[in-house]
Parts: structure tokens; sequence; C-alpha cells
């Protein structure tokens, strides 16, 4: 049944004040509870990243410690988390490579690879974007390299996770996706977001934060 | 200048924050730059009603910095149109009309900083536009103004740099600015008084010695 909203009720959602506003902007974006939020960050000046400098700095992220390195497995399972992906509680065979070359002669952004508890291979293609158009040939042969893996065994399953990484969807962007339905868009915001809310404080310090406030300042011109 | 009341003028919170704090103005510029401001996307269904009441403060900020640029403007130039009664405001529609730049709208003066205002003087027609911009990013404010006589020529140019000590002269423009480091906010606030003495006596000498040649 409809009814008039009480005045004083009405003036407590006109009227927030600075601080409880601050606190909704805090929790949306996650940099309340985290110092070493990249939002805390400037950007790196002077200098706007390529893509391929993005990617390959986001794998070195993840392979600088070498693969037996519990700081290369943390880092793997925040990355995974970010993109969306359930990460297994004992993450092995680790492998992240930038603009991974396959046989068409194309380059996969960023491909990654590991395998799950029960020791099943697992991988996933992400095409980086920052406003280029996306091409439905390019993501089948990315399905095609990323399904056809040799070190896939029998009962290896696990069909491969393939991500567009983009600013925002765009309606150019719609027929490649509606022809590639097993690929998902994912944006730069909730990756970059995520990344900083599931990064192990040690790890977001120094060039990272700068890094990361870098890629949201080339996909949102901010 | 006889009004010595003036003590420092202090930003809002919400300004000051937004100023000083990088993750506050990260969050607010992500905010109100949203192109899609009527739908949002790319959130969790749990993030809805954070995202308005965020949006919400994203817009406090940005009106809290029109108000404050009018309350700034106000504070620094009032002494030295009290000093001049024959200088009157132009009427805001007036001045649109002329080819002065003046746009008054929201989303002009968050993204310039600048509040412009022009005064005609009623003895010759000459014109003075009188302005504050303030720089976010630096944490500071610069005064601004350009004389003009009745056909539109500026009266003070490079040639006058003597008469204008803290002042820098911008050819392009042919607007005076005061000196960056005079007008620095320190902990949201600056002391008025201060720049008065700095930046803005000799601008009253000059014009009154102007009106007495």
């Amino acid at each position: 049944m409809y009814r008039f909203v009480n005045r004083k009720e009405y003036q407590s959602i006109r009227l927030q004040d600075w601080e409880h506003g601050c606190g909704h902007m805090g929790k949306l974006f996650g940099f309340r509870e985290r110092q070493d939020h990249f939002f805390h960050m400037a950007p790196i000046p002077w200098t706007t990243f390529t893509e391929p400098q993005i990617t390959r700095r986001l794998v070195h992220f993840l392979t600088e410690f070498g693969p037996e390195s519990t700081i290369t497995r943390e880092r793997f399972r925040c990355v995974l988390q970010a993109l969306g992906i359930e990460p297994p509680k004992k993450i092995t065979h680790l492998e992240a490579h930038a603009e991974k070359l396959i046989p068409s002669g194309r380059r996969i952004d960023i491909y990654l690879e590991w395998r799950d508890d029960d020791g099943r291979f697992c991988n996933a293609a992400i095409e980086a974007k920052f406003g280029h158009t996306l091409t439905p040939g390019q993501m089948a042969e990315y399905r095609k390299f990323a399904t056809n893996r040799p070190q896939r065994r029998a009962g290896d399953s696990n069909p491969p996770h393939l991500i567009v990484l983009t600013p925002a969807r765009r309606s150019s962007d719609l027929a490649a996706m509606q022809r590639n339905r097993d690929w998902r868009f994912m944006s730069w915001r909730r990756f970059l977001l995520s990344l900083a809310q599931f990064s192990p404080t040690a790890e977001m310090q120094g060039d990272f934060s700068s890094y990361l406030r870098t890629v949201w300042r080339t996909a949102y011109n901010l | 200048m006889s009004d010595r009341k003036d003590g420092p003028f202090k930003l809002p919170a919400s300004v000051a924050d937004y100023m000083n704090d990088k993750a506050i103005s990260t969050a607010v510029d992500t905010l109100l730059s949203n192109p899609s401001k009527h739908r949002p996307s790319d959130l969790k269904w749990g993030d809805l009603a954070d995202y308005h009441a965020a949006t919400l403060a994203a817009l406090t900020v940005k009106y809290d910095f029109i108000r404050c640029l009018s309350d700034l403007f106000g504070s620094v130039w009032s002494p030295l149109l009290d000093d001049t009664p024959e200088y009157t405001l132009v009427d805001l529609d007036e001045a649109y009309e002329w080819n002065w730049g003046l746009d008054f709208s929201a989303d002009h003066l968050w993204d310039e900083g600048e509040w412009v205002q022009a005064y005609q003087s009623q003895t010759d027609n000459s014109v003075l536009l009188l302005g504050i911009c303030i720089d976010s990013t630096r944490n500071r404010f610069q005064a601004s103004f350009c004389a003009c006589d009745s056909e539109g020529n500026a009266k003070y140019t490079e040639g006058d740099k003597a008469s204008f000590p803290n002042w820098e002269y911008d050819q392009d423009t042919e607007y005076w600015y005061s000196k960056p480091a005079l007008g620095q906010f320190v902990n949201g606030s600056i002391d008025i008084a201060n720049f008065k003495d700095e930046a803005l006596l000799p601008i009253f000498k000059t014009l009154k010695d102007h009106r007495q040649a």
C-alpha cells in the first residue's frame, strides 16, 4: 500500500553528511580498509603504458619469484579470484605468459596454466583490450589453442576460461561475443578493484599499486 | 581597503578531502565521469545502494566546490569592489552575449575550476573582469583580472609589469594571474588577509591612480 515518505526519513537520505558519503565511496571501491589500495596512489607520471607493457607487467607480477614460490602461488590465487575463477586450495604447475604466440601467428595477451587440487589441467586465455574492437576470428583461434593443449590428459575436462578484459561493454564487440558464447566480458574496473581487494598486503606495496593506478587511468582516462 | 576582519578562508571538508586525499579524488572523478549516468553498470546487485549514495557524495563535492569558488571570489574581490563603486556587475545574460568566454554551468565550473564576473564602469564604460581559479590537483588558487577600455582593449599589458609585482601576464588571454605560490592552501585553509596585502594592494593602487589621472 502506498504511503507518503516520512519527512524525517526523506531528509536523512538527502542530507547525508560528508563522512557518511565517504564511507559509501570507500565501501564501493574498497579503499577504506586498505591503505595499500591503488586508489591511494598517484598514477605514474609522464607515462602512458601500451597494451603489451600492461600485460607484461601483470605477468611479471605472477612469475618474478619462480613457479615454486609461496608468493607466486598467493599472487596466482588473487589474480584468478580477481578474474572470477575459483582458485584451487593447492595450486600447482603454474605458468603465466604475456603475448603468448600461438600456431596461427597471433598472440594471446595473457595466457595462464595451472593444475587444480585433483591434478587436473586448467587454463585461461585473456584478451586485454583498451578500446580496440574484437574480431570473431581471433577468439576462435584462442579457444582452439587453449582447448587443444597437449598437457591435457584423459579426464582433464575443465574447459578453458576465456575472458575479454575491456574498460566497458561496447556494442561493437557484441557480435563477436555472440558468436563466441563461451567467452565472457570482464571490465578492467572489476578486475583491478578485485585484485586490490584480494591481494596480500605485502604484495600491493610500491610500484605494483602505482602500476594498477596507471592501468586504471589508461582504461578510464582518470 | 579598510576591512581587516577577514580571517583564514577554509575549504569545505568535502573539497579539502578531494584536494588532499588521492583515493577520494579518484573515487569522485570515477563516479562523476560515469558515461551512463542514468543506468549504472558493471556492479554487483549488492553494490547498487552504495553506488547511489557514493554518487550523491561525489555530487556533494562538485556542488561544494562550486559554492567554494563563489565564496572565495567574494572573499578575495569584495574589498576592491567596495572601493570602486563606479563598477557595477554586468547582468548574467548580458555577460553571456559578450565574447568573454563566461560559463556558469556546473560542469564547466567543475572542469575549469574558474569563476569570473564582469563589471562595467558607469563613468567610462570600461570593463573589469575579475576571477578566481582553484587548481585542485596542486592545492592552490589564483586570482585573475583583465581591465579593458570601452573598446575592449586591455588597459594593462606586459609593459605594466612593474605595477603588478605579484602577478603574471598571459598574452593569449590578456589576463593577469596572481603568482601561484601566494594562493597555496595549507591544511584546507589560506590566509586571505596576507593574499590581499601581497597581491591585491598594487591593483587597488593602480586602479585608484588611473581614476585620478
